[in-house]
């Protein structure tokens, strides 16, 4: 190196009076080839990866276009299914022991085909003129506290279901059927015939018959300014 | 290494600097412009929204304008400007060839502020598109796309002719970056301002772009810098090449379907946003593994953050971002996005990764880059520290400050019987301390623009005795501006 000037050999520029930095600076940078980390690998990106299928599948409502909530599907029971379940519930498995979705829909199923078939109908499609259609109705698909507040005290008096004129009477159940069972049932008639709800929760049944206890049967009016509308 | 070399890379490394100086001295000086009048118009709109007679009866300083005038200018005038000019300048680094075209890609940097210039004046008169990241009206657009078109095209010439060798992950994500921006910016101002395409299909375009401008653009060269400074400073080669790798692909394979996450309630199909979710949680992939591969670079050197201005912000802005994605991920489960979405809380996360991260790294970056451009020193290191503490305090109380606010605000709205009234009006403590932290980053960004204006005028000629302009002196001589 020219102690005066700071070059190397070969440098034609006072690099120590041009350009301090150039001088003091390191080399341009490179990498290692250290492995990666075992854990990294089993404990960061194993686990994700598979939790990411998992919540795919999970959380995709069937990866279908016309749906938007992630959870569709999840209490959906398709025909074959509906059979099965009708079939256990016919057989009067309405004690089916514990809370999966298989057996409350089954008690549903049970409790549907002894209290509500005979009006409307096992494959919920009404009587017309008589009695409204479960199937792909506003009311059994919609606002849920006004679907337990009329099954348990009953329904008066002209209704729309589906923009559709009903006039009749609907007993009310509340005294027949514990908390459970409304629940039961009506989780039962919100997941099939193209109902896409939500299950009832039993404890929102108890809620709203402590609540409205000893309450006469409603009307469309009085369910409205009660718990709203649809 | 032998004489030969070091001497063959330094005349190199001259005139790759020398080539740059005017492109990308141009385009890092108008981002500190456009850097002090976005904080001035965040001022305004911070402080509107604690103290709405601020200001009031002039309608360009409207919130509406305020607010979309100081989020364009921040986004293409300051982090977009600086990114250009970075990339540029690291690009040609290490593609070890000087840039062959400056003359017009300083013409370009001169369109691409004029581009910026008229897109905030349009937003300022009311021209606002009303799309969120894209307000520049329609007018604006040309200047900025043909501009990066240069700067896209200029990228490809550096890579084209580069020096044979191995490529240093730097220049991949500085490529991409280079590559992903035009082509969001094209697509999405097509599909949403252009030819505007049915309603409901815009506001996933609009956040697939969004989103993206931040993790596809701002996150990419801000890690290229970061990647290319820590080893350069320490002297230290980089922990692990395969690390860098999977940090890279998988940035790109998991952001681009990042953006629907912000649509999770919304009327669109649920595998979309679901499809979203998952991507935005599998960011952990590629956050954790970058985090690992810095913090294995770093250790045993942590000392000279305490001389290096530079390593400092860059370190700075690097564990931001480690925070600010694992923050990002977490929000976009549908359990806290429950809680988090329309609040304050998202915008404290959104300051965390473009200032805490992306703005941090920048400063840092064009405290190594402009010595070596204009040949001298940062005339003082009083300034230097008077732009990191307020900066990085301001941040820190604007991010505490938001995320608690922001979280008891998202808690609240979901009470059904919470008055409205009542929970906007227990965000105003929170919405202060942002104008204060606000207040405070300005200060930080006056002492960077006077330092950097300061240089510009040459009030102080360095040489190599003098050294670089540090915090304090290292024991050991060192190069670490």
């Amino acid at each position: 190196m020219n102690r005066h000037t700071g070059n190397e050999p070969g440098e034609d520029f006072n690099v120590r009076e041009v350009h301090g930095q150039i001088w003091r600076e390191r080399d341009e940078p490179s990498e290692n080839h250290k492995a990666v980390p075992w854990w990294l690998k089993h404990v960061i990106y194993a686990p994700l990866a598979i939790w990411a299928i998992w919540y795919l599948a999970y959380a995709s409502g069937g990866f279908r276009f016309d749906v938007q909530s992630e959870r569709f599907g999840d209490w959906q029971i398709d025909p074959v299914e509906l059979e099965a379940i009708v079939a256990a519930g016919e057989a009067g498995a309405d004690d089916a022991p514990d809370d999966s979705r298989r057996d409350v829909l089954t008690r549903g199923a049970a409790i549907y085909s002894r209290v509500c078939a005979a009006c409307h109908q096992a494959n919920g499609a009404g009587v017309p003129g008589a009695f409204p259609p479960l199937a792909e109705s506003d009311w059994v698909g919609g606002n849920e506290e006004r679907l337990i507040l009329l099954t348990l005290h009953g329904l008066v008096g002209p209704i729309l279901v589906n923009g559709e004129p009903w006039d009749g009477v609907m007993p009310g159940q509340g005294d027949s059927l514990d908390d459970n069972q409304i629940a039961n049932v009506l989780t039962y008639i919100r997941s099939t015939w193209g109902n896409d709800a939500p299950p009832v929760d039993p404890a929102t049944v108890s809620g709203l018959r402590e609540k409205y206890a000893g309450h006469a049967p409603w009307t469309e009016e009085t369910l409205y300014e009660a718990v709203g509308g649809l | 290494m032998n004489p030969e070399h070091i001497a063959r890379s330094r005349s190199e490394r001259l005139a790759i600097d020398r080539a740059a100086r005017w492109p990308v001295g141009v385009f890092i000086g108008s981002s500190i412009f456009w850097l002090l009048a976005g904080s001035l118009l965040a001022l305004v709109a911070s402080i509107k929204l604690h103290d709405p007679e601020f200001i009031a009866d002039n309608p360009w300083f409207t919130f509406g304008r305020a607010r979309s005038a100081h989020l364009n200018a921040m986004a293409y005038g300051w982090l977009s400007s600086a990114g250009i000019g970075i990339g540029l300048w690291l690009l040609s680094r290490l593609c070890r060839v000087p840039i062959e075209d400056h003359r017009s890609l300083t013409l370009s940097a001169v369109f691409w502020n004029f581009g910026n210039l008229v897109g905030v004046w349009g937003i300022m008169r009311g021209d606002s598109t009303s799309i969120e990241w894209l307000e520049y009206p329609a007018y604006a657009a040309p200047f900025l796309l043909a501009s990066f078109a240069f700067v896209t095209l200029a990228a490809f010439n550096l890579v084209r002719r580069r020096a044979p060798g191995h490529i240093y992950i730097s220049q991949w994500y500085v490529m991409a970056g280079f590559i992903w921006l035009p082509m969001l910016y094209f697509t999405a101002h097509g599909l949403l301002v252009l030819a505007p395409v049915q309603a409901p299909a815009q506001p996933p375009i609009n956040w697939w772009y969004a989103h993206n401008a931040l993790g596809l653009w701002f996150t990419p060269i801000g890690l290229a810098a970061a990647y290319y400074l820590i080893p350069k400073i320490i002297g230290k080669p980089i922990h692990s090449y395969y690390l860098s790798a999977i940090g890279f692909w998988s940035l790109a394979f998991f952001y681009a379907w990042n953006g629907m996450h912000h649509l999770i309630g919304g009327p669109f199909p649920a595998f979309m946003v679901t499809a979203s979710v998952v991507a935005s949680v599998m960011m952990f992939i590629p956050v954790i593994t970058v985090a690992i591969n810095h913090h294995m670079t770093m250790k045993g050197h942590f000392r000279y953050l305490i001389h290096s201005p530079t390593l400092r912000f860059v370190v700075f802005g690097a564990m931001s971002y480690t925070l600010v994605s694992i923050q990002g991920s977490t929000m976009a489960i549908r359990v806290v996005n429950e809680i988090t979405h329309f609040t304050h809380y998202t915008v404290g996360h959104a300051h965390l990764g473009v200032y805490g991260f992306a703005s941090m790294v920048f400063f840092g970056a064009i405290y190594y880059i402009m010595p070596r451009l204009l040949a001298t020193e940062w005339p003082s290191r009083w300034l230097i520290r008077l732009h990191f503490w307020p900066c990085a305090i301001g941040i820190a109380i604007y991010f505490i400050g938001l995320s608690v606010g922001g979280w008891l605000q998202g808690l609240a709205l979901n009470r059904t019987d919470a008055p409205f009234m009542e929970i906007m009006e227990a965000t105003i403590p929170y919405l202060k301390s942002r104008s204060i932290a606000g207040i405070l980053m300005t200060i930080g960004h006056l002492a960077f623009g006077v330092s950097f204006i300061w240089m510009i005028l040459r009030r102080r000629a360095a040489t190599s005795e003098t050294g670089p302009t540090l915090f304090s002196l290292p024991p050991q001589s060192a190069d670490s501006t």
